[in-house]
């Protein structure tokens, strides 16, 4: 059996998005429970599952719960052995995480995004405040430092609708932004849209509006999390997918660097 | 096998002759089995097929599987762009799953006990350096991120003592940050270091906890990240705890 978990998620209608979220996030619990039982907990059809279960290259609910259920081992779990368990739990739920980023890292998105950086145009990168920043600044340095020209940090909102509003059309702009969501970051994609700019986003798998308003998005796992308020939701998959498509980036400079020798 | 050239077969151990005649009889079916599934077929274990899949030049099982099946599917060099997802994924994955976890939590001990924390990286280091800090103060972990080398050697001498310094590089201790640190130790400052390129055996005396996160491919610091995270939940598994 294989599992296509490189589907592309434009194909994915919210509901998919939603489900296959709650799979990743659950699959332990999902691996033991009925189709009707996971239907009532997550308030979906039991058709929409099993529509998912065939775009993921499966027969059915069975062989998803198979699949789920290889994912995790040692399952007999002794007394004496359960702070080892847990620290394997902590592990994989991270890998599992960058493997399903990785996944999801659409094979035909990565090409295209890397081809128009490539292109002699100016990159203009929002930077919101937060944690989110710091994922553009990493971004920014490791442009940086394969030797990509004209990039420009814009530092705030009102900057970047500036921008906006007086560049030429055809400039790329590049949006990080953990739900999606945020209405301030996507008046900014729309009007940029209107602009003729070409956007690319950054964002979690939650179905979100960012995304569906870029011109090219890039997706990775994350669990939403809070400590009173403050948002502490990991972004260590936002720094891989990043890591990948300047990897790429690279690969595709140096081959037409060769190609014009 | 061009997996298997790098190992001279005399030099292996009674467990590694097993492994290695073992690979050599099952390399078609290698790519699809687990590490679990491997340890059960031959009676040994995880960490003796992981050393001796280092012993060949990887980072890991998972790296070596990658590899294996590669050459075993005969892909070309115009598939690097394919594989460089897949294959990076892999080193993460080798990376995560050998971290001590014994060591990771005692420097979360450390975090958590310390009055005092100081976190410095600069250049691409200053990224992790940031995202860490971020984490913390978020967690109501009060720390102070230092990003210039110029900084940092002004304020080496005067740390409060038993701080703790949490230290980012890309390459080993050059003499400036052995200075640096020389002068940290005499405050009785606790100084973790995580590193992208190996330090000196002599140099790691400075460091309680020297970690090593190599690059997979480029410089990116995706290991430094992984490990950062690692830290980060345990820190909020003992902050729950410390709560319910």
């Amino acid at each position: 059996m294989s599992v296509n978990y490189n589907l592309n998620l434009q194909n994915l209608s919210d509901n998919e998005l939603s489900i296959l979220k709650y799979l990743h996030e659950n699959s332990e619990h999902v691996s033991h429970i009925s189709i009707q039982k996971l239907a009532s907990e997550i308030n979906y059809s039991t058709s929409t599952i099993l529509r998912l279960c065939k775009k993921m290259g499966l027969h059915g609910f069975p062989e998803l719960k198979y699949y789920l259920s290889s994912i995790h081992e040692n399952k007999d779990i002794k007394k004496e052995d359960s702070v080892q368990i847990d620290y394997e739990r902590l592990k994989s739920n991270i890998i599992n995480d960058i493997e399903g980023s990785a996944a999801f890292i659409n094979t035909e998105n990565l090409p295209l995004i890397a081809n128009l950086l490539l292109q002699d145009v100016p990159l203009y990168l929002h930077s919101p405040s937060g944690v989110t920043d710091i994922c553009v600044r990493y971004l920014e340095r490791l442009l940086f430092i394969s030797g990509r020209a004209k990039v420009y940090t814009m530092p705030s909102l009102r900057t970047t609708r500036h921008t906006i509003q007086s560049v030429e059309p055809g400039n790329i702009f590049i949006f990080i932004s953990h739900s999606g969501n945020y209405e301030p970051t996507l008046d900014l994609v729309r009007e940029a849209r209107l602009k003729g700019m070409k956007v690319i986003s950054f964002s979690s798998l939650e179905s979100n509006q960012l995304a569906d308003l870029s011109t090219y998005s890039l997706r990775y796992f994350a669990k939403n999390r809070e400590n009173n308020g403050a948002d502490i939701s990991n972004r260590l998959c936002c720094f891989f997918v990043i890591s990948q498509l300047i990897q790429y980036y690279n690969m595709i400079k140096m081959e037409a660097n060769d190609e014009s020798i | 096998m061009k997996a298997f050239d790098r190992i001279d077969i005399h030099c292996l151990s009674d467990t590694e002759r097993i492994i290695y005649d073992y690979f050599l009889k099952n390399t078609g079916s290698i790519p699809y089995k687990t590490l679990s599934d491997l340890c059960n077929e031959l009676y040994v274990s995880n960490a003796s097929i992981v050393r001796f899949t280092q012993k060949l030049g990887f980072s890991g099982f998972n790296d070596f599987k990658f590899a294996l099946k590669e050459e075993l599917t005969q892909l070309h060099t115009n598939t690097d762009f394919q594989s460089l997802v897949p294959k990076n994924t892999a080193k993460i994955k080798d990376f995560i799953e050998n971290i001590d976890m014994e060591q990771a939590e005692q420097i979360v001990d450390l975090i958590l006990t310390n009055p005092s924390i100081y976190i410095y990286g600069r250049d691409l280091s200053s990224i992790p350096a940031n995202y860490i800090h971020t984490m913390l103060t978020t967690l109501d972990i009060s720390c102070i991120l230092i990003d210039w080398k110029e900084f940092i050697k002004a304020l080496a001498p005067t740390f409060p003592k038993d701080s703790l310094l949490i230290l980012f590089t890309n390459r080993g201790l050059t003499d400036e940050y052995k200075m640096i640190l020389s002068d940290c130790l005499k405050n009785n400052v606790t100084i973790v270091g995580i590193t992208s390129t190996k330090i000196d055996e002599s140099d790691i005396k400075y460091m309680k906890h020297y970690i090593y996160t190599p690059e997979t491919n480029m410089r990116t610091k995706t290991t430094t990240f992984s490990y950062i995270q690692i830290l980060v939940e345990l820190l909020i598994s003992r902050l729950n705890e410390k709560r319910a």
